[in-house]
């Protein structure tokens, strides 16, 4: 079966699709990824207070804190702001540069990959050979490296983050559409006259498109880490705009004397990328089970 | 076997001149490098003049063969900002990468490769629903979260470990265990796949059948079976461990190649970022290389046929 | 034929998977130095009984009953450790297809070496000693040069002989064989089947041979055992079983293998219909669905097994009428 006929065989039974093991745990999963999204899309409606605005009467309060009739209930950071707005709206940065990045990378990917698998040869050579030499370089250095020479920044980070992360999909791309490409329907398609951009579009990218969905989802997760990473490292997105990466960093100085400032960042850090995993596992265990192997 | 690796060492050797090229082109994206380097303030002149001292200003094919050539003769130039060699101020930390690094592999793959086969052998008890969720745990933590949490608890609650710096020996055990973290999940998971792949073929059945008892099973056929794939995630493994070394190193402010990285970029002391980068994947790509000579040990296949099967 | 004491005796061997018994009732014994062939189609159970009487079942196959004595003991109720004792040691299985039963990263040397050593405190040197004699008694040409090969580097027949060696090294009471020569070219099977039975002649081992191939039956077998469906339907000797058979379904199986003196252009004689699924088995005779000779008492209930002679048993209401020719073409 295709990895497009799985996806059709996943949605037409939705009973013995929850009933596989491990079902159980995904629907948690997704209802928290799902939390993140509407707190991220609706933050300036949830967060309680501004979270740019400083007070110095509040500096680096405790959770539950009460100064001037106003509750800070995550405590607040060291310039007294509140540490749960802020937080609010990290969701923000982590989950768009996430989503624009995987968007970007999976796209050119992607389209490399098939490019590759079809029409083999010297493209195939060169696709491939540049995928092999971008996964030698660690991929933190890579997006260093480049932040160093670009400059920090939301639009650069995007940049960076999708130029690193291309060949993740290009591998999966490569090897899906070199085994469709050999079925029959592929061939028919071609004898009757259609040309290559049409069976590409049509035919090959609906059936390769199950695993590249498996890769993505996980790749959101890895984005979402480096990100944070990235603004850790002071190379991702600058303050003031909050980024629960860069909360963490200064939140790392004051470890010993206001824990949460860095504790509860990481906190949604872990569940955000936790619940991903869980959907992005059950949905490889969909499509096949048998790999086990990341691309 | 012999073809096999000269084959497997012509890629390394291709994809390290790739990574060199990567690297320049990288370097030359911003427009013009020596913005790059010239400290803050610098004049239009003295700009001019290090643009002709570093050679910058030569057509860039020129500059690519110069750049190659140099890094051939391993020549990493001279940091502008501390004016002396390169290599000298990355070979200082470079030791501390490696020790951090090397300490992280043991105790992922150990503990990883361990738990992973208690999980396959033991598949359905309360021992792998126990195991597993931890697995998972491990996976999704951040590396610099994991980090905090440990000196939180180690370094400030308990007192037990020094929260920074590498001055004592046991300095290392948290930022080796905060960088194992992932890739112990990862390891623990790849060795379950195999073993319960191996677990289920004909050949396990046939040396039970011979009246071996399970721990020999596993220990002496299924592992060395299985090592395959463990092997393939090990070098790549590697590669992740180096990279987040960056990250627990800044954590940790452990004077390693990483917190270096950064240290250059804030500086603006990008030839050794340039260093850097060239050098970690220079490390990786030999233990990719290294890795291809393992399979060739482990499974005679290829040593005599020439390639995988 | 032996009259003695036989060395394994089944009864009433019973395995399920989830709720069905895909092994039902199944009993037999094997007499020292006989051959005893199980034979039945594909699905009928034999390799699980095989399998069963080891306690090598996989996944979700389940013992459910019965009892299998093998030198005094029984070997279902013994503990594991006795178990592992009893494999390779007094009782070996061989498998189907040589290749993959072998360890792939493991010359066959050391693989020998190892089931030697796991029932003998031999040292290496003296337990290698041995193998290379084992090698050379099953017939492996340039013995020491295979002792340091691995599975890859040999023939299906030389692996085969491998497995042979392993399974004999310690000098079993009983030889399980799985479809031994299924997975080998037709030359070789005559070779594999000959050395066993030349090995084991002095030895008083017994040799339980599954199989589907009644030709391999023919070429091997001192007595047959027909399966259908999870139940022995009939056995006897082989003469008997070749020259008169009781069962219905033995003696269309019969009709169904092609001769060389049969009429040329003449339709195949074959079984209608196909072997159920056990999720379909009948309540009464498993056969029936497929029997030109059933009747309605057939399909109520389960026929019991005729004892119609000294080690002739046939589980078939009719089996007179098959003994006196009115089986339908």
């Amino acid at each position: 079966m295709t990895p497009g006929g799985a996806i059709l065989a996943a949605v037409s039974r939705p009973r013995r699709w929850l009933a596989q093991p491990g079902a159980r745990a995904v629907l948690p999963a997704a209802l928290v990824l799902a939390g993140f999204v509407v707190v991220a899309l609706a933050a300036p409606w949830l967060a309680p207070l501004d979270p740019a605005r400083q007070s110095l009467l509040a500096r680096l309060r405790r959770p539950g804190s009460a100064i001037g009739g106003v509750t800070y209930w995550l405590g607040t950071d060291e310039l007294g702001r509140d540490l749960l707005s802020r937080i609010i709206y990290g969701a923000r940065a982590s989950l768009t540069v996430a989503l624009l990045s995987v968007a970007a990378s999976g796209t050119a990917g992607t389209a490399l990959g098939v490019l590759a698998g079809y029409f083999r040869g010297w493209t195939e050579i060169a696709i491939m050979r540049a995928v092999d030499i971008m996964l030698s370089i660690p991929a933190i250095l890579l997006a260093i490296i480049t932040v160093a020479v670009l400059g920090p920044g939301f639009l650069n980070l995007i940049i960076v983050l999708g130029f690193t992360r291309w060949p993740r999909y290009t591998r999966v791309a490569y090897a899906q559409t070199l085994s469709v490409s050999t079925q029959p329907f592929i061939t028919a398609s071609r004898l009757a006259g259609a040309r290559p951009p049409r069976i590409l579009l049509r035919h090959v990218l609906p059936n390769i498109l199950a695993p590249l969905i498996v890769v993505a989802t996980l790749e959101f997760g890895l984005m979402v880490l480096f990100e944070a990473g990235l603004s850790f490292l002071g190379l991702g997105i600058q303050p003031p705009t909050p980024s629960w990466g860069s909360i963490m960093s200064v939140g790392r100085n004051y470890v010993g004397t206001a824990w949460w400032i860095a504790t509860f960042p990481g906190l949604c850090l872990f569940l955000l990328v936790l619940s991903v995993n869980l959907v992005g596992d059950h949905l490889r265990d969909l499509f096949d089970p048998r790999s086990n192997i990341r691309a | 076997m012999i073809r096999y690796l000269l084959g497997r060492a012509a890629q390394a050797l291709f994809a390290m001149f790739g990574v060199m090229t990567i690297v320049f082109v990288i370097m030359r994206l911003s427009g013009d490098p020596t913005l790059l380097l010239v400290p803050e303030g610098a004049t239009r002149e003295q700009i001019d003049l290090l643009r002709h001292q570093l050679g910058f200003d030569r057509p860039i094919l020129v500059q690519y063969a110069d750049y190659l050539w140099a890094l051939g003769r391993l020549d990493l130039g001279d940091s502008v900002v501390q004016r002396i060699a390169v290599w000298r101020i990355v070979a200082e930390r470079n030791p501390y990468t490696l020790w951090l690094a090397s300490v992280a592999l043991a105790i992922a793959a150990v503990t990883g490769i361990a738990v992973g086969i208690a999980t396959a052998v033991w598949r359905g008890t309360l021992i792998e629903r126990t195991l597993m969720p931890v697995v998972l745990t491990g996976q999704s933590m951040p590396t610099f979260w994991s980090g905090i949490l440990l000196i939180l608890l180690f370094g400030v609650l308990l007192g037990w470990l020094p929260t920074s710096g590498a001055d004592r020996w046991f300095s290392v055990i948290m930022p080796a265990v905060a960088l194992a973290g992932v890739s112990m999940a990862t390891f623990a998971r790849i060795t379950r796949t195999a073993v319960i792949e191996e677990l289920s073929k004909d050949y396990v059945r046939a040396v039970r059948a011979k009246g071996i008892g399970q721990a020999a099973v596993v220990l002496r056929h299924v592992l060395r079976n299985a090592a395959i794939p463990i092997v393939t995630i090990a070098a790549l493994e590697v590669a992740n461990l180096l990279a987040g070394a960056v990250i627990v190193e800044t954590v940790f402010a452990w004077p390693g190649m990483g917190q270096l990285a950064v240290q250059s970029i804030q500086a603006r002391d990008f030839l050794v970022v340039q260093a850097i980068v060239l050098l970690v994947s220079a490390i990786y790509v030999s233990l990719n290389f290294v890795a291809d000579v393992l399979y060739s040990v482990i499974d005679p296949r290829i040593k005599l046929v020439g390639g995988r099967p | 034929m032996s009259a003695a004491a036989p060395v394994l005796s089944v009864r009433d061997l019973t395995v399920t998977i989830g709720r069905r018994a895909v092994v039902d009732g199944v009993g037999f014994d094997l007499a020292a130095g006989e051959t005893l062939a199980l034979v039945g189609e594909s699905g009928c159970g034999k390799s699980l009984t095989a399998l069963a009487l080891l306690r090598l079942l996989p996944g979700a196959a389940r013992l459910a009953g019965g009892a299998v004595t093998l030198e005094g003991a029984d070997l279902l109720r013994i503990d594991e450790a006795a178990m592992r004792r009893i494999r390779g040691n007094r009782a070996s299985i061989i498998f189907q297809d040589p290749q993959s039963s072998l360890d792939p990263l493991m010359p066959v040397g050391d693989q020998l070496v190892e089931g030697i050593r796991a029932h003998r405190d031999l040292p290496r040197a003296a337990a290698r000693a041995q193998a290379l004699a084992m090698f050379n008694a099953v017939g492996i040409s340039e013995p020491e040069q295979r002792l340091g090969q691995y599975p890859f580097e040999l023939s299906g027949g030389m692996c085969q002989r491998v497995m042979i060696a392993i399974a004999l090294a310690a000098r079993p009471a009983v030889l399980i064989a799985d479809e031994p020569t299924t997975a080998l070219d037709v030359t070789i099977q005559a070779q594999i089947l000959d050395l066993m039975k030349g090995l084991l002649r002095d030895s008083g081992t017994g040799i339980l041979l599954i199989t589907h191939d009644m030709g391999v039956v023919a070429e091997a077998a001192d007595r047959v055992a027909v399966m259908y469906a999870g139940r022995l339907v009939e056995t006897g000797s082989a003469d008997a079983i070749f020259g008169a058979p009781r069962h219905p379904y033995t003696a269309l199986l019969l009709k169904s293998v092609p001769r060389l003196d049969d009429v040329p252009k003449t339709a195949m004689a074959v079984i209608e219909g196909s072997v159920p699924a056990h999720e379909e088995w009948p309540a009464g005779c498993r056969f029936a669905p497929r029997c030109p000779l059933a009747e309605a008492r057939c399909r109520a209930e389960i026929p019991p097994d005729a004892t119609i002679g000294a080690g002739r048993t046939v589980a078939c209401r009719r089996h007179d009428d098959v003994a006196a020719g009115r089986l339908p073409a």
